[in-house]
Order: C-alpha cells, then sequence, then structure tokens
C-alpha cells in the first residue's frame, strides 16, 4: 500500500534532482553565453576602434598625398618661372650678339653664337615637356565625349606649321568620336603631328594623312608620316619614359612619354611601325563614344 | 604729346636689361620706369618714400607686370590696384613666363586688361614691344583721368 507512495516520492525526489541538475545546465549556459556575448561586446568595440584607426590613417595619408602634389605644382611652377629665365637670357645675348656684333664674327665664330641659341632652345623645349609630363600625371582626366574629327580640324586650323605651304596633312574621311579627354587628346595629337612634320630628310615637304578605323569597342588613330622613319632597335623605347635615343631625337621622347602616359590614363594604348626611310605610323587607340561614329 | 611713363615690374635683371633694349630700338619715348619687386611696385603706385616725388616718379598710363616677384606676388599687387578706387582702372598687363591656366585665369579674374608671355627671343621681345606701342601707347584709349587738368 505504501509503496505506491514511496514509489511517489522516490520519483518525485528524482524529478526534483533532475530539475536541479537542468536548472544548474541552464546557469552555466546562461554563463557561457553572457560570457561570449560579452568577448563579441570587447570584440565588436576593438573592430570599431580599429576602423577608426584605419579612418585616422587613411585622412593621414590622403593629406600626405595632397602636400606632395602640392609640392609637385610648386615644383612645376618654379620650373616655369625660374630655369627658364636663364635660358631666355642666353638666347637672347646670342641673338644680340650676333645682331650688334656679327660684322666683327667670322663664320666660325657665328656658327658658335648660332650653337649656342640652339641649345638654349632644346633646352627650353625639355623644361617645357618635362612640365607637361608632370601635368599630365597629376590633372584629373575626366572621360567625355571627344568630336575627334572637330578637334583634329581645329588642330590644322590653329597651326600654320601643319598647312600648306609648309607641310601637306590630310584627314582622311571622317574620325569618330571617343571617349577621352579634350584637353589630354588635344596635347596627344599635337604631339604626334609636330613630331610626324618634323622629321623628314633635307628638301622633302612633310605629309601627314590622319585616319581612324573601329577596332571592337576601341577607335584607333593612325598618323601616318613620309618622315626619315625610325630604326627597329628603338621602335620598342620610343615610349618608355625619358628614353633617350639619338640626339636627333632629344627632346621628343618625353613628348612621346606624355602622350603615352596621358592615353593610357584615359584608359588606351599607343603604338608605331616604322622603318627606316619609309615613314613611320603611328597609331593612338581609345574606347568609341557611345553612339560611335557621329552622323 | 605727353609721354606718361610705364611702369615695369621686373625682378629678373635680363629680362629688364632686355626690355630697355626694346623699348629704345621700338623708340617709345613714353619712359620705362622700372621696380623689382612687388612691395616697391605698391610704393610706387601709392607715393610711399622716395615715390612721392611725382615729378620724378609720375603716376604710369600703364603696368607691365611680372607674376613671381619677390615680397609680393604679381598676383597680388594686381588685387591691390583693383582695391585702390584712385587707381582701380589702371590698364596692367601681365608680362610672365608662365602659360600654367591657373596663373592666366586668376589674372584675369583679378582683373588684368592682357596677358602676354616672355618671348623666348630678343626678337620675340622686339616683336612684342613694337605690338605694345602700336595698340596700348596707340590705338588704345586709356581711361581718362578723373579730374580734368
Amino acid at each position: 500500500m505504501n509503496e505506491a507512495l514511496v514509489l511517489g516520492s522516490v520519483r518525485q525526489h528524482e524529478l526534483t534532482d533532475a530539475a536541479e541538475k537542468l536548472n544548474a545546465e541552464l546557469q552555466a549556459e546562461i554563463a557561457q553565453r553572457k560570457q561570449a556575448e560579452a568577448a563579441l561586446r570587447t570584440a565588436q568595440a576593438q573592430l570599431a576602434n580599429r576602423a577608426l584607426q584605419l579612418e585616422g590613417l587613411v585622412t593621414q595619408r590622403t593629406a600626405k598625398l595632397q602636400e606632395t602634389i602640392g609640392e609637385l605644382e610648386g615644383f612645376s611652377y618654379s620650373i616655369t618661372h625660374d630655369l627658364r629665365a636663364p635660358l631666355r637670357a642666353m638666347s637672347s645675348f646670342s641673338q644680340m650678339l650676333e645682331q650688334g656684333y656679327g660684322g666683327k664674327l667670322d663664320d666660325a665664330g657665328k656658327d658658335f653664337l648660332r650653337r649656342i641659341r640652339e641649345s638654349a632652345n632644346r633646352m627650353d623645349k625639355l623644361i617645357q615637356d618635362v612640365l607637361q609630363y608632370s601635368q599630365v600625371l597629376r590633372l584629373d582626366l575626366r572621360l567625355e565625349h571627344v568630336d575627334a574629327d572637330k578637334l583634329l580640324r581645329g588642330i590644322l586650323e590653329s597651326y600654320q606649321d601643319f598647312q600648306e605651304p609648309k607641310a601637306e596633312v590630310i584627314i582622311e574621311g571622317r574620325l569618330p568620336a571617343v571617349l577621352g579627354n579634350e584637353a589630354a587628346l588635344t596635347q596627344c595629337f599635337s604631339n604626334l603631328l609636330n613630331n610626324a612634320i618634323k622629321f623628314v630628310a633635307p628638301a622633302t615637304k612633310p605629309r601627314v594623312g590622319i585616319s581612324a578605323e573601329r577596332r571592337g569597342e576601341m577607335v584607333r588613330f593612325w598618323v601616318t608620316d613620309n618622315g626619315i622613319g625610325i630604326a627597329s632597335q628603338y621602335l620598342g623605347k620610343i615610349f618608355e619614359t625619358f628614353q633617350r635615343l639619338e640626339t636627333s631625337f632629344a627632346g621628343t621622347c618625353i613628348g612621346f612619354t606624355n602622350v603615352r602616359k596621358a592615353v593610357e590614363r584615359m584608359g588606351g594604348q599607343v603604338g608605331v611601325e616604322s622603318e627606316p626611310g619609309k615613314g613611320s605610323r603611328f597609331w593612338l587607340e581609345l574606347k568609341a563614344a557611345a553612339n560611335g561614329i557621329t552622323p | 604729346m605727353n609721354h606718361q611713363p610705364i611702369l615695369y615690374v621686373e625682378d629678373e635683371a635680363n629680362d629688364v636689361f632686355f626690355m630697355q633694349h626694346a623699348w629704345k630700338q621700338a623708340g617709345i619715348l613714353n619712359p620705362l620706369k622700372v621696380v623689382t619687386d612687388g612691395e616697391q611696385a605698391v610704393q610706387y603706385l601709392s607715393g610711399e618714400g622716395k615715390y612721392a616725388e611725382r615729378d620724378e616718379y609720375p603716376l604710369p598710363m600703364l603696368v607691365l607686370l611680372d607674376l613671381k616677384l619677390p615680397k609680393l606676388h604679381g598676383l597680388d599687387v594686381l588685387k591691390w590696384i583693383r582695391e585702390q578706387p584712385a587707381i582701380q582702372s589702371l590698364p596692367v598687363i601681365i608680362l610672365s613666363s608662365s602659360n600654367q591656366p591657373q596663373d592666366i585665369r586668376t589674372a584675369y579674374a583679378r582683373g588684368a586688361n592682357s596677358y602676354l608671355i616672355k618671348p623666348p627671343h630678343a626678337d620675340g621681345l622686339m616683336e612684342l614691344v613694337a605690338s605694345l606701342k602700336d595698340y596700348w601707347l596707340g590705338r588704345n584709349q586709356m581711361p581718362p583721368a578723373r579730374f580734368p587738368d
């Protein structure tokens, strides 16, 4: 009779034990969770702290970069003004010497004066090219729709060197519109055209052809000349940064480097094909404008 | 015919020499008054110190202004001129070796009347001075004096 009661009480005892055990386990789990949460909060705080540090670092680095750009600008400014002034003086004094005292000099003396002037001019050109290079590097080249046809015809109209009787420059057909930066592209084409008319055999009239072809997404412009051409060993080097070729090319290579840098910054490419005595074909490739060939 | 001077603000001694040479070659009768930094330009124009002697240093009819000058930058000289009621419409021609768009833009924004790049040779300067004589000293109508003589 009591058996059931005893059994029941034992049962109850067991149950209470189990409940207590469960409770203890639960408490342990809660403690664990709390610990985990605390750890998570610490990690989050650390992460936030780290992000803040990183942000600070970015701000710091940006400021440093801005400072460098500012210094570069100051440097270019100083180049324009300070380095060019003595050259202007050299060139002008030798010219005045020639004009005022040329009668007292023999041919060798006059030749020396001419060489002084030419050297000063060449250095002036080099300084301007280096200046242009620093501009190409730091300017914000925003890409826009550029009507290459209008741009090139404008360049040809503005410079007598590109017109009859000095040179014959022909644009074949209507050039397509591309994605580029108008100012940078003007600089690139001017450089290529100047080069195309500059290096011709004596007593040869420069003849330059400008054409374009569509190559998939890109438009390739060709500037073909009847110049002295470029030996194969120089072809690969011509667009390399400040590569020194033969003396007759002095000063030109910074110009080519500027073209390459500018075109690359506009997402394009440059290249050249040439053979000595057979002229050169420079090309410049840029992304076609959205509506392709303008009507 | 009165020959009011032209004030030439230039720190580069050689450039001053070439300008005086070209001035003579061009046969310009207006005297060329030279000051060699930005502060001197301000002193000359405001008649301070020795420049108070207006018989010796009369107010110029035109200013030829270099940009990169010691003490006070050419663009600041220009700004100062435009802030002076007595000389605010004095014609100012910038003559600089800088072809930087930023310089040219700021010069015009601050009221330059013309912006010329220093020619790289003596010949070029001769041509520039000849055209200056023809245009600025010949054809151009200068702002009338504020009070009739």
